[in-house]
């Protein structure tokens, strides 16, 4: 990554003023997935002053900052299970120090497990200028317009789970899934090898249904029967957990 | 871009370029316990702290270390060598290049936990390869310094 020019904005006004007023200007959340692109940024939007670091909790759930970190989410005792553990394989505690759940988000990474358990938590994201857009839907169609992501909000669950095939810790997801429990049963599944999609179920006993609701496919980290077999592996593991929240 | 860094508790006014990362700057500036590895948050070579906390340093700019606290091996000599020594008693010292990103790793989880198991121990030096592979002597090392420690 090279960088022709640097700016640290104190506040999301002029953030966002920077953003429509500059050409090819970039944002950086945590700025660990740039530095690894290859790419010349002319005009860099720095966001580490903008605050967005909180985790609040509110009366139907809890919001996070686009800044807050993924080890924040980590050491979080409120943050749900699902959402908790994606994180903990994710790079080294280092790396988690600096990545940040906006960035996440915004990368649209189709290897993303933070974006498979938010899908799965049904999360929202709160924009400066276009407000509030269903994760879902950002992940299909993305921002018409430049926009900076201030937040991620995300409904209570009664239960919810995570889990991950990886070949080593800290290595990409060869399939994850993640499924959260509230009324009904919402699975959500990622780097199949596309982004993370999610399906409301009032059941998820009938392992070979779910599984063919999703689209599995061959890259060069493994073939879609692998990842199929592996994500069929993953979600009887859930099944078995799911009968653990019934007796609760 | 002009920058002040407090570098181990010293102030230092340094002119840095937009996509310098603080691994480089540190090294100019004579902190050579900061190694440079995969350069790409991979391996924890580079690891140190910004306040507090530990970061990859091949991928922090310097520009946004603007008036924070960086502390790396230099500033935590006394620990280290404590820790160190340990390590070195199992034969776990062996070429040394990541030792210093292993330390700084490691300090960083005792500021928040002093008496960690061997578990949380793992799970936090995940991130941190040694290409000596010289894991599980490194692990008997730091076990051995939790229990004198404890005792």
């Amino acid at each position: 990554m090279k960088i022709k020019e640097y700016s640290n904005p104190r506040n999301i006004k002029d953030a966002y003023e920077q953003l429509i007023s500059r050409e090819k200007a970039t944002i950086m959340g945590g700025g660990v997935f740039l530095k690894l692109q290859r790419r010349t940024l002319p005009f860099v939007i720095d966001l580490s002053n903008l605050g967005l670091t909180d985790i609040e909790t509110t009366p139907t759930g809890f919001t996070i900052g686009a800044m807050v970190t993924l080890r924040q989410i980590e050491t979080d005792a409120s943050i749900p299970d699902g959402l908790r553990e994606c994180v903990k394989q994710i790079a080294g505690v280092a790396v988690r120090n600096m990545a940040t759940v906006g960035g996440s988000v915004m990368g649209r990474y189709p290897f993303s497990d933070v974006l498979t358990a938010l899908v799965a938590l049904n999360a929202t994201l709160a924009f400066y200028k276009k407000g509030e857009v269903p994760i879902s839907e950002f992940l299909d169609q993305g921002l018409e317009k430049a926009d900076i992501l201030l937040s991620i909000s995300v409904p209570k669950v009664k239960h919810s789970f995570f889990q991950t095939y990886k070949k080593v810790y800290t290595d990409f997801s060869l399939v994850n899934l993640s499924i959260a429990k509230a009324d009904t049963y919402t699975v959500s599944m990622g780097a199949t090898p596309k982004h993370a999609k999610a399906i409301t179920l009032e059941s998820i006993d009938d392992v070979r249904a779910v599984l063919d609701q999703f689209d599995f496919q061959t890259d060069r980290r493994a073939s879609a029967a692998y990842r199929r077999a592996l994500a069929k592996a993953l979600l009887e593991d859930a099944v078995e957990e799911a009968k653990k929240w019934k007796s609760l | 871009m002009e920058v002040t860094l407090i570098i181990n508790g010293n102030r230092y006014s340094v002119s840095a370029e937009p996509d310098e990362m603080l691994l480089n700057t540190l090294r100019k500036l004579g902190f050579k316990s900061v190694k440079k590895g995969c350069d790409s948050t991979s391996c924890g070579v580079c690891n140190i702290h910004v306040d507090g906390k530990v970061v990859p340093s091949c991928a922090f700019l310097t520009v946004r270390a603007d008036h924070r606290e960086i502390t790396t091996l230099e500033g935590l000599q006394e620990r280290a060598k404590e820790i160190a020594a340990y390590v070195t008693a199992e034969g776990a010292e062996q070429c040394g290049y990541c030792s210093p990103g292993n330390l700084m790793t490691l300090m960083a989880l005792f500021n928040e936990n002093e008496n960690p198991t061997m578990e949380e121990v793992k799970h936090f030096l995940a991130g941190n390869l040694c290409r000596c592979s010289g894991y599980e002597g490194q692990h008997r090392g730091i076990a051995k310094y939790l229990e004198v420690k404890k005792a």
